[in-house]
């Protein structure tokens, strides 16, 4: 279950990516530069992301310490 | 790279998804004035979707608390509620950005803007109570008898008041139809209800980071709980 959920995100991303950017080749977007929007909104993203799993790592560390003491 | 639950990979990926493809799909073109803005529709509406189920989930996990007195649920009781505000604080923010330019003004005298505004006002209240009564278990208890009653009016001033209204420029509230009834490219729910999954969980795990610190801060002797 855990596998197959994080093989099939990827691959249904790529596969609405070539879609869409086929749909926007053939609607004569190809010009308007959007990729560079959609560049800005995936790093903005990737750092709320990244900053998310720092924090889980701290927590993590911290319930370990907290345990370890409690012994 | 800590070891992640299958659904924050998965809330990860749906949100992806939904940012990029919300950006790349084709959207109708005879929707006046909202032009490219419908696209909008991927970003600014999850963030109400998100917010009414978190709180949802808020409301149960009071239920439980006062069913029970555990003090875990009455912590996700309260994760839940402040991470669904900060979703409600980026629906509200995201939309008065959208009202500029579709509406020309931020702020207008729409009941859906105005219930949500009040909405947010009653979770905020619902934090101060919770942080502002010094004794743990009264405080846990009131906090969580507010948020029972809080959570059907809440739901009244955002949906059924703005349905009931005469006037409403919201699609779906009041005089108007909702999006489903113009003539909408079927592309535009197959980005849509992926986003709303995937934020919901991106604030669900919020939430939960939330739980574990005061958890942790609890047990280590450094929360309110343990201080007062």
């Amino acid at each position: 279950m855990k596998n197959i959920i994080k093989y099939l995100i990827p691959s249904a991303l790529l596969m609405l990516l070539s879609q869409g950017l086929h749909a926007q080749a053939e609607s004569g977007m190809s010009n308007s530069k959007i990729e560079v929007v959609i560049g800005v909104i995936v790093i903005i993203f990737s750092v709320v992301v990244l900053y998310l799993i720092r924090l889980e790592k701290k927590i993590n560390l911290l319930e370990k310490r907290n345990k370890e003491e409690q012994l | 790279m800590p070891k992640l639950s299958w659904w924050k990979y998965l809330a990860i990926g749906l949100i992806l998804y939904a940012l990029v493809g919300g950006m790349l799909i084709n959207v109708p073109t005879d929707v006046g004035m909202l032009d490219q803005t419908i696209r909008n529709l991927f970003y600014h509406v999850p963030m109400w979707f998100s917010m009414i189920l978190l709180l949802m989930g808020s409301w149960i996990y009071s239920v439980l608390y006062l069913n029970s007195l555990k003090a875990n649920y009455h912590r996700w009781a309260y994760a839940l509620g402040v991470a669904g505000t900060l979703a409600g604080f980026c629906g509200i923010f995201t939309g008065m950005l959208w009202a500029s330019s579709t509406w020309g003004t931020p702020w207008t005298r729409d009941p859906k803007l105005n219930g949500a505004a009040v909405g947010l006002l009653i979770y905020v209240a619902y934090w101060l109570l919770y942080r502002s009564i010094a004794d743990p278990i009264k405080s846990r208890k009131i906090a969580a008898i507010y948020n029972v009653f809080v959570y059907p009016i809440f739901i009244a001033l955002i949906w059924i008041i703005p349905k009931l209204s005469d006037f409403s420029i919201h699609p779906g509230s009041g005089d108007t139809v909702g999006f489903n009834q113009y003539d909408l490219n079927q592309n535009m729910r197959y980005v849509f209800y992926p986003a709303i999954i995937g934020w919901s969980l991106l604030f669900v795990w919020v939430a939960s980071l939330k739980v574990r610190l005061d958890k942790v801060e609890s047990d280590s002797g450094n929360s309110k709980e343990n201080i007062l």
